[in-house]
């Protein structure tokens, strides 16, 4: 479908970009990311507190993991995109390590209302 | 100047511009809501009493939500797949679902608010009285302020939606789609880290 | 090929215009005025600590609240309404397309919003001024619980509360958070999508780069803040208790976040005025500058550092000792990158032919005096010092010495280098010359002595020491009073700026004197001056890197990057 050619106002698409990427199977990639919802509200019934935290955390990553690559096509992009996106993360990371002795390590009674 | 001779002397790139851009916009959306997310954690983590909050948060409404943000970010790919081949009419109509997606979003969201300020968790309600001991009602603020902001984000892709729907009615920016579509995920991808955050984690 | 000719209305050509250089232009304007503001505030509390409870030529009497009001928007000003639009804004818009060979931004639409959203932001925080209870005054750094409803501002009015002066100041931060948002998407995607043909990312002038990165810097660094600013004008506003100890909150997050983006826009400020010091000295050494690529790798450690150091501003504020070792370790690191740039710059001036023109004369000065800067710098870095002079005038001093060479010799430089080019007319050099010798001069009178005074324990919080009768201040008021007298000189020797700016506008237009006049090898110079909507003529096409100087045979004594020919790149051989 390469056959529109830029031209002033009529634009379609104004780059090349149509033949730009491919597209996922696009059903398949739902069912999965619904699969994995209900596994994360089972698994809170099926294992004990810790393992269902870090399984709801782990299918959470998952899913956005399939969110990021199929449906905005971060697969298809080239890899600094990728870098860009996990220097974000790390940089959240870097914050959360840095402030957790402030904040987290503390625990300070709670007041009563006034 | 012509735009042909733009092409051929620019440098030649794989991303479109608009693509680049809100990548970085969505990049600097993510530290946005990593920092709030962050902060969140670092009281969660702080306060094990939260989790007595947390269990008056309504997992089945969230959970719809969840599947409903999860199809719209599905119909709107579908959109995205439509337009590239400029089937307007089918494009439109995907879209027409995704912006209803957003709609019956933002209803649960009212209606789960609703009950939980009859309860009497509020933004800025006091210390809770729970099972003798006094636990700080600050889960609700974050409550609120994450889920509040998540919500405008929601209207705003919205709102972005429509309009790159009057436009491609014309027959013009259907590239846009893509762009309004990655948005729309962006946002989606925000809630599958808060529905855990949340909902979830008791 | 002909470029648009047609005649555009003056709104549409000067006000609200998509050409990156006009919006360049207005975002430098703006930071002028701004800085006007700035340094008027200066004026009136530089003159209350030397005379403590006189009445201020030109304002009156100052009260110990407009006190803290005005230095706090001092600070805010100086860094958020001239730093930023001077150096990332305004050097960004008018530099990057034309260096890198394109017409314009690649969303010139956006970058006119970008501009607006600004100018609102300036007005916002000017109005902050005028509301019940006065500007904000809990210090720039808006620490809870100055600033979350508590102590200053206190007011349960819903609308009352968000007309305050803690509530604006925080909307106009945010909103100039958004205009640089947008006028950074729009320089990284220009660099990365616009590049003229031949323009590999190594053969990019060092300011292209060192502007890009500050931007990433910027974005990446600025969501917490945004966020927490968020949280903060909630607090402020309808009453949650996001930061309130009594609420389960803590006041030591907003620190976090704050220095989180506060930290890197250090470097968001440094990078682009390093930049520009990377375009003059090798025009003015006449030779390549040494070490390209390290400069530029350099950078980009600096950029990583660049978030890992927060937390070295809240040394005494109750941080975890360990992570203040941590912090520390990492502040003195992210000297190494930096000493590796100025030294990269020494090595260029090594050995060159070197012409002291006005650009190269503020170049130089900005070298010696961050310097002073960058060297109390370490001191304060190592946590075991700074809780001996934490908020003292030593810190003071020390930012000072930092950020006036870094914004405004920065910014003098590019001013009467890029002068000639982006306005076809020429600045008088004499009057260059005085306007930096006074200003070179008055600076280091009125912060160097401060340094001692810091030293001894002024504490920089306080406006008037008469009412602590146990402290004996007069061993000191001789310094504050020079450094007073030269902070008054300091500002009326910009007049000179002034009036050599107005002066040469109404001159008429050269474009041939001002076509190349320093002989540089950088694409801007190939274009007309002051170069057309759309900037080329002719698209150019760029055959090698941008500091090909003293090349024997050659006409200007460099290769322009735009001439067919060999490529040395002899940056490459490093």
């Amino acid at each position: 479908m390469n056959t529109v050619i830029n031209n002033n106002e009529s634009v379609v698409f104004p780059d090349a970009e149509h033949e730009y990427h491919g597209h996922p199977h696009y059903t398949r990639i739902l069912i999965i990311l619904l699969s994995l919802l209900a596994c994360s509200l089972l698994v809170g019934y099926i294992f004990s507190p810790l393992w269902a935290i870090v399984l709801i955390f782990a299918t959470a990553a998952w899913k956005a993991a399939l969110v990021v690559r199929n449906f905005m096509h971060l697969k298809y992009e080239p890899f600094i995109l990728f870098i860009a996106i996990a220097a974000v993360l790390l940089i959240i990371m870097a914050f959360f390590f840095g402030v957790y002795p402030d904040i987290t390590a503390i625990t300070p009674e709670v007041a009563k209302p006034h | 100047m012509s735009t042909k001779q733009q092409h051929l002397t620019l440098s030649e790139n794989k991303i479109p511009e608009g693509r680049l851009g809100l990548w970085i916009l969505i990049a600097g959306e993510l530290v946005i809501f990593g920092g709030l997310i962050m902060s969140y954690l670092l009281h969660r983590l702080r306060y094990p009493q939260w989790s007595e909050m947390a269990a008056h948060t309504s997992t089945f409404i969230g959970a719809l939500n969840t599947v409903v943000l999860l199809c719209s970010s599905y119909t709107v790919v579908r959109a995205h797949e439509a337009a590239q081949k400029l089937d307007v009419a089918k494009a439109t109509r995907w879209m027409t679902c995704t912006v209803l997606g957003g709609l019956i979003f933002l209803i649960d969201k009212s209606v789960e608010y609703t009950h939980e300020i009859q309860e009497g968790f509020t933004f800025t309600s006091p210390s809770l009285q729970h099972s003798g001991d006094y636990v700080n009602s600050l889960f609700w603020s974050y409550y609120y302020i994450m889920t509040g902001l998540h919500s405008l984000h929601v209207i705003a892709g919205m709102v972005v939606m429509i309009i790159i729907m009057v436009q491609i009615k014309k027959g013009k920016n259907l590239h846009r789609v893509e762009l309004a579509g990655m948005y729309w995920h962006m946002v989606d991808l925000i809630w599958i880290f808060l529905f855990p955050l949340l909902y979830i984690a008791k | 090929m002909e470029m648009s000719t047609h005649q555009q209305s003056f709104w549409n050509k000067y006000i609200f215009s998509t050409d990156h250089k006009v919006i360049g232009m207005q975002y430098s304007i703006m930071g002028i005025i701004m800085a006007g503001v700035g340094g008027f505030l200066a004026y009136i509390f530089r003159y209350n600590l030397a005379y403590p409870g006189q009445s201020i030529p030109l304002f009156g009497h100052l009260a110990p609240l407009q006190y803290n009001a005005f230095v706090t928007c001092h600070g805010m000003i100086m860094v958020f309404w001239v730093g930023m639009p001077i150096l990332l804004s305004g050097l960004g818009n008018l530099l990057i397309p034309i260096m890198i060979g394109t017409d314009d931004m690649a969303f010139p639409t956006v970058n006119m919003l970008s501009f607006w959203i600004f100018f609102v932001s300036a007005l916002v925080l000017l109005t902050s001024f005028f509301v019940p209870g006065g500007a904000f005054g809990g210090g720039w750094t808006m620490y809870p619980p100055f600033s979350a409803g508590g102590y200053l501002n206190r007011n349960p009015d819903f609308f009352k509360a968000l007309f305050s002066g803690t509530s604006l100041m925080i909307l106009a931060v945010a909103l100039e958070f958004v205009a640089m948002l947008m006028g950074g998407i729009n320089f990284v995607v220009t660099t990365i999508n616009k590049r003229a043909k031949g323009m590999t990312a190594f053969r990019m002038p060092i300011v292209v780069w060192f502007l890009n990165i500050a931007s990433l810097i910027f974005m990446f660094s600025v969501g917490p803040l945004v966020a927490g600013a968020f949280m903060l004008l909630l607090d402020n506003v309808v009453g949650t208790g996001f930061y309130d100890p009594n609420r389960g909150g803590d006041p030591i997050l907003w620190e976090h976040l704050f220095w989180f983006f506060g930290h890197p826009e250090v470097y968001v400020l440094l990078l682009p005025a390093l930049g520009v010091l990377a375009e003059i000295l090798p025009v003015f050494a006449r030779k390549p500058l040494f070490a390209y690529k390290p400069i530029i790798y350099l950078a980009l450690v600096s950029a990583v550092l660049s978030v890992l150091v927060w937390a070295h501003h809240q040394f005494v504020s109750g941080i975890d000792p360990r992570m203040a070792t941590f912090f520390s370790i990492g502040t003195i690191l992210i000297s190494i990158p930096f000493a590796g740039i100025f030294l990269s710059f020494m090595a260029t001036l090594w050995g060159g032919s070197i012409r002291m023109t006005v650009p190269m004369m503020w170049a130089i000065g900005f070298i010696a005096l961050f310097l002073i800067g960058g060297l109390t710098g370490l001191f304060l870095g190592s946590n075991t010092f700074d809780i001996y002079a934490h908020d003292t005038y030593f810190v003071v001093t020390h930012f000072h010495y930092t950020l006036f060479p870094d914004v405004f010799f920065g910014f003098f430089a590019a001013v009467y280098f890029w002068f000639p080019k982006f306005t076809g007319k020429t600045l008088n050099a004499a009057l260059g010359k005085l306007h930096f010798w006074c200003t070179f001069f008055f600076f280091n009178g009125t912060w160097f002595l401060l340094f001692f005074n810091g030293l001894h324990g002024q504490h920089r919080r306080i406006n008037d020491y008469s009412s602590f009768s146990l402290i004996n201040m007069e061993p000191y008021m001789t310094f504050e009073k020079i450094s007073t007298i030269c902070a008054i000189l300091l500002i009326l020797s910009q007049f000179i700026f002034l009036y050599n700016l107005f002066t040469s506008l109404a001159k008429t237009k050269n474009p041939e004197l001002t076509k190349n006049p320093w002989h540089s090898a950088t694409l801007e110079w190939t274009a007309d001056s002051p170069p057309p909507h759309g900037n080329f003529k002719v698209y150019p096409e760029v055959y090698r890197g941008p500091y090909e100087y003293s090349v024997p045979g050659e006409v200007d004594d460099c290769y322009a990057q735009n001439v067919p020919g060999p490529s040395f790149e002899n940056n490459e051989n490093l």
